[in-house]
């Protein structure tokens, strides 16, 4: 790294900062920018306002509002049961409307401009800008903004990514994925099974790498050139593709073939971005231990020279106890 | 157009904008706006002033700027505001556009050559008026830049070479900073007006949060 380890927390702090964001995407006043983002996170800190419930608040510069954005007036939308909120330049409500605030809707507002849009919930905000997710963080910390011996270099990314699945999949220690533990089937979640192994690495990332510059993750259901997890470093990019193989409760199903899949779809961002300097294939296993033994190969030919070696991460669904047992009558 | 010619372009351009602060600058906080500007000068593609800025004992220093600004005065399109002698024994010199000055800023205000360079020169003065920032923090801010925090401790008299990507440098600092954006979003081209917001921003952080723990050490 050429920068001092004083001069990179200097840069990151300045440049990933979502409100920096926005107004180099779009264009727009920094500090009008930052209001707006400080306001938005105020909401989403106030779990009170919100419940369960998620907004998605769409950016307008144009208009102009009268009721100023507070946590007592959130609620008063939500409970006339919308969710979509228009606001203006001086975080003024312009409407409100009914529907959805998923991240495709965020997405294509966000395109419409372009704007902002942020979808806001209790304890997250992402922030979308020209279609896309640009920042996403938790405004109330976690497990996983934790301890000193956590953080890595990007030069140590498998590491890190070890540590996750010890700290956070394992056991289910952080994250809850199955449906049924016995048969091994998995929980779809909100946004889909990938989504629930995507989300928790992308955060562990982005706590722990502590010289990447930022670390993206896109939301699902919003193309297919989009990379999963992309992490800006000093020299350049490195993406990561997270996978699930075995069964889900909605009946999907993933096996051998999608371990190919996966870095056929590396190969293409990587021929098509020469910034990005590495590829990555996390998938997280939850098929038999005896398929996951005999059926984890891939041809071959198919890893990009810039690509590592898949990594498949077994989902143990037996205590140690059964595990040995087995082993002994084996 | 000739070397010393865009230095007195640029020392006229850092005294409107210091007037626009109400400020009368000392020789050294000339220096150091024409540093930024000749820093920030990349990103509109304006290649670095050849023997340009060296380190010195008040930092980054072009003699030619000085020799500039002596010329104007000589000249009557600058005045001299105010002279005192420091602690330190030397003689302190504060500067101001004369009336002559403004006309000659209009001619170069309309001269293509200076398009870039006034442009920029707004926006750093645009950033100097900021709240917290200021003339008077100008050195402190300068010394907070990457090149000169990297090229200091080699001692006076080495180039600054702050358009060197392959250096620690603002080329390195300013790539790093589209490189984030472009990763948000491939079709955004960065403008100048953001890369300079952030680079103050960075200038500001830096010298906020480390600048003072080294002054300790």
């Amino acid at each position: 790294m050429q920068l001092s380890p004083d001069q990179f927390s200097s840069l990151k702090r300045v440049i990933t900062d979502p409100a920096a964001k926005l107004a180099g995407i779009l264009g727009e006043d920094f500090t009008v920018m930052s209001n707006l983002v400080a306001k938005i996170e105020q909401i989403s800190r106030a779990s009170v306002a919100l419940g369960s419930s998620r907004i998605l608040f769409i950016y307008d510069k144009g208009a102009k509002g009268i009721e100023a954005i507070t946590p007592q007036k959130i609620a008063d939308v939500i409970r006339d049961g919308n969710h979509i909120i228009t606001v203006d330049s001086m975080n003024c409500i312009v409407s409100s409307a009914q529907g959805d605030p998923n991240a495709v809707l965020a997405g294509d507002e966000s395109d419409k401009g372009p704007t902002a849009t942020a979808i806001c919930e209790a304890g997250r905000l992402i922030i979308f800008a020209k279609g896309r997710p640009i920042a996403d963080w938790k405004t109330i910390a976690d497990i996983t903004s934790g301890r000193a011996d956590w953080r890595r270099s990007h030069k140590e990314i498998r590491l890190c990514m070890d540590d996750h699945f010890k700290h956070c999949i394992e056991d289910e220690s952080n994250v809850v994925y199955w449906h049924d533990k016995k048969k091994r089937v998995l929980l779809a979640g909100r946004d889909g099974t990938e989504k629930i192994f995507h989300q928790s690495l992308f955060w562990w990332l982005k706590k722990n790498l502590s010289d990447a510059l930022d670390v993206y993750g896109e939301t699902l259901g919003m193309g297919q050139i989009k990379t999963d997890i992309t992490i800006v470093t000093d020299i350049g990019r490195l993406v990561i593709e997270v996978k699930w193989l075995g069964v889900s409760e909605t009946g999907g199903r993933y096996g051998q073939i999608r371990i190919r899949e996966g870095l056929e779809q590396i190969s293409i961002y990587l021929d098509k971005d020469t910034k990005m300097h590495g590829g990555y294939l996390v998938l997280y296993d939850a098929r038999p231990e005896d398929k996951y033994k005999a059926e984890s190969s891939y041809p071959d030919g198919c890893i990009h020279d810039r690509c590592e070696v898949p990594i498949i991460y077994f989902l143990q669904s037996e205590t140690p106890s059964v595990i040995a047992s087995k082993r002994a009558k084996k | 157009m000739s070397s010393a010619t865009l230095r007195m372009g640029d020392v006229l351009l850092a005294l409107k904008e210091a007037g626009k602060a109400q400020i009368n600058p000392t020789r050294i906080q000339l220096q150091k706006f024409i540093y930024l500007t000749d820093v920030l000068g990349q990103i509109v593609g304006r290649p670095k002033p050849n023997n340009g800025h060296k380190t010195y004992k008040n930092g980054p220093y072009d003699p030619r700027i000085q020799n500039a600004v002596d010329a104007l005065a000589f000249r009557g399109v600058a005045r001299i505001a105010g002279v005192w002698r420091t602690p330190g024994g030397h003689l302190a010199t504060q500067y101001a556009l004369a009336k002559g000055g403004l006309v000659v800023l209009e001619k170069i205000e309309g001269n293509e050559d200076f398009f870039a360079k006034v442009w920029l020169a707004q926006l750093i003065g645009n950033e100097l008026r900021r709240p917290g920032r200021g003339w008077a923090r100008i050195v402190n801010l300068v010394y907070a830049e990457p090149t000169y925090v990297s090229t200091r401790p080699s001692g006076w008299g080495e180039s600054l070479d702050f358009d060197n990507g392959l250096k620690t440098s603002s080329a390195f600092l300013i790539a790093a900073m589209r490189r984030v954006i472009e990763s948000a979003n491939i079709q955004s081209e960065v403008s100048g007006e953001w890369i300079v917001n952030r680079f103050f921003a960075y200038l500001d952080d830096f010298d906020a949060n480390y600048a003072i723990l080294r002054k300790e050490a």
